[in-house]
């Protein structure tokens, strides 16, 4: 069950797109949301969506991974789509019946709407498919360094996060293995009702919970021995830098940009 | 209660970057009254070979046989479970209750048992791994770790299993908790239960088991007595295992010029041999 959850849903290959700097990453996914926002029509999400199939192409990756972050909104997006079909009003009316009109602007409101939905999620799902969760982390902290000028704690938060992030698996690890053992011993974690479940699950949380705070009191220990002491003049074993592939990256990028502009100012392919 | 493995295979993540053949073609039975020893190198295997033999993992393809029957054809996984028992490795980890009774009879309960039914057994249990009436009402969590792992084994033992799986019993524990947990198992054995041991140590091994599969890259390398394996040094050393000792002291010994039997593995039989060896001298 818990092999579903796909936190840190990194693809591990080596791609021109994996190699980029996890900020340029990061500030082009912001980017590229900007552009799907300012794009007024569907010739502009042709552009973007090209732009997002020559990433997929160039990290060796299937669209169709890209298409499973979908899943999860889809009744957000099926919702979008109804509400927009009828409270959208304008144009020719193709269907009526009692209280429910569908006109034509409010059709392609709807499946605008629904596509612009559609391609933030694919944005981001490109990030995480391509950036492993350290690397992400990295350069969220890096970025956001400026910040703790002003008291923002960057370098903690984003050490917590690393950690958080390092012990999920072995933690699912863990949760497997002692479902396995209690199961063994014949636990019963599917049948019955909710409260009976509910009680089923303690032989598996209570030992969890020992061994993720055993966990968090040996590695506070092991990073103390190992002096750790904050942030404040900690240096990088792998420094981040700007390569050209991250010049070329945000060339590409403005390349969209421009195109979804100029369809904008032309009003090619608008609503 | 004879279980009888056909053509195992298991793969871990198919179809994604982090596919694993875990398992790969394993035929083997075993009988009733065994004593089995599983050795390999670590991730050859060995933990998710055991873990199919009680339906705990479904296998890839191939069958696992109990009493002739396909266990994952069968609905009662419950009940095959505990006639089949499991100890995981580190077992201490999942002990849960708030006293010591209490946690051994979670099995017998989950088995059906009345309250006081399961009391007997987790008493019966406790008794064979020696925490006596005194551990009853401690917690767990309080115990040593010697202490833990045999709480832990009396926890499958409560429910009286016709044959008992461990993997790895004395792994982390100090030279007294190994010997207790390995004097209890044999003690079980002894009694009629069919046990199976995966270990790491050839030593524990070669002292306790009458059979040795060794597994190498989820394949069954050799299978034989205790005699017999350890009789094959190249192929051993060629999969990175060591001998016993005694069997490492007679292969020395031998490229030394001494003519001893291949068969010896243990140091009761070497000394006899090279008393005998010396006394003809
Ligand atoms: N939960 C798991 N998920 C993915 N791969 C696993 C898992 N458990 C074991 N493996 C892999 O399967 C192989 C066999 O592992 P295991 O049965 O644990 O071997 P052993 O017990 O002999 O050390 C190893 O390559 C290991 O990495
Ligand atoms: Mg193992």
């Amino acid at each position: 069950m818990l092999n579903n959850i796909t936190l840190g849903q990194y693809f591990p290959v080596d791609s021109p797109v994996h190699r980029l700097d996890p900020r340029t990453k990061i500030l082009l996914t912001v980017a590229l949301m900007v552009a799907i926002f300012v794009c007024k029509g569907f010739a502009g999400f042709g552009a973007i969506f090209l732009f997002i199939l020559l990433c997929v192409r160039l990290a060796k990756l299937k669209l169709r991974f890209v298409l499973r972050g979908i899943k999860p909104i889809a009744v957000i997006v099926l919702l979008t789509f109804v509400l927009n079909l009828f409270l959208q009003s304008g144009g020719r009316v193709l269907w009526h019946w009692w209280i429910i009109t569908i006109t034509v602007d409010g059709l392609r409101t709807a499946v605008f709407m629904a596509i612009r939905l559609l391609m933030l999620v694919m944005g981001t799902q490109l990030l995480t498919l391509t950036t492993s969760p350290i690397a992400l982390t990295d350069g969220l902290e890096s970025l956001f360094k400026p910040l703790s000028k002003i008291g923002f704690p960057a370098h903690e938060l984003a050490m917590m996060m690393s950690i958080a992030l390092r012990f999920i698996p072995t933690l699912i690890d863990e949760t497997n293995k002692i479902t396995q053992a209690q199961k063994a011993r014949g636990a019963d974690f599917e049948s019955g009702n909710l409260i009976r479940r509910a009680k089923a699950m303690l032989p598996l949380l209570v030992p969890l919970f020992v061994s993720a705070f055993r966990r968090a009191d040996e590695l506070a220990m092991a990073m103390e021995a190992r002096c750790y002491r904050g942030g404040s003049g900690r240096t990088k074993m792998k420094p981040l830098k700007y390569k050209k592939r991250d010049l070329c990256a945000v060339g590409a990028y403005l390349a969209v940009l421009g195109a979804v502009l100029v369809l904008n100012i032309f009003k090619i392919g608008v609503l | 209660m004879p279980i009888s493995v056909k053509d195992l295979t298991y793969t871990y993540n198919p179809g994604t970057p982090f596919e694993t053949r875990a398992l790969d073609g394993i035929s083997l039975t075993i009988n009733d009254g065994e004593f089995v020893g599983i050795i390999g190198h670590t991730g050859s295997g060995k933990s998710t070979f055991i873990q199919h033999l009680n339906a705990l993992i479904k296998p890839t393809s191939g069958q696992v046989l109990v009493d002739g029957e396909d266990i994952n054809e069968s609905k009662e996984k419950a009940a095959l479970r505990m006639r089949v028992g499991l100890v995981f490795q580190y077992p201490e980890y999942q002990l849960f209750e708030e006293t010591v009774l209490k946690d051994v009879s979670f099995g017998p309960k989950n088995m059906g048992l009345s309250e006081e039914e399961a009391t007997q057994s987790a008493k019966w249990a406790l008794e064979k791994v020696g925490l006596g009436e005194r551990y009853y009402g401690r917690s767990p969590f309080e115990l040593s770790g010697g202490q833990k792992r045999r709480c832990a084994v009396a926890g499958v033992l409560a429910m009286h299993p016709e044959v008992l799986i461990l993997d790895e019993p004395a792994a982390g524990l100090d030279p007294v908790g190994r010997r207790e947990i390995l004097d209890i198992i044999r003690a079980i054995h002894s009694e009629g239960t069919t046990v199976i041991m995966v270990s790491h140590s050839m030593d524990d091994v070669a002292r306790l088991c009458e059979r040795v599969i060794v597994l190498e890259k989820g394949k069954v390398a050799l299978d034989g007595s205790c005699a017999e394996v350890f009789g094959q040094v190249e192929k051993l050393s060629a999969m990175g295992l060591t001998l016993p000792q005694a069997a490492l002291l007679r292969d020395r010994l031998n490229k030394r010029g001494f003519d001893l039997p291949e068969s010896i593995y243990t140091i009761e039989a070497l000394s006899q041999a090279l008393t005998e060896k010396l006394k003809t001298r």
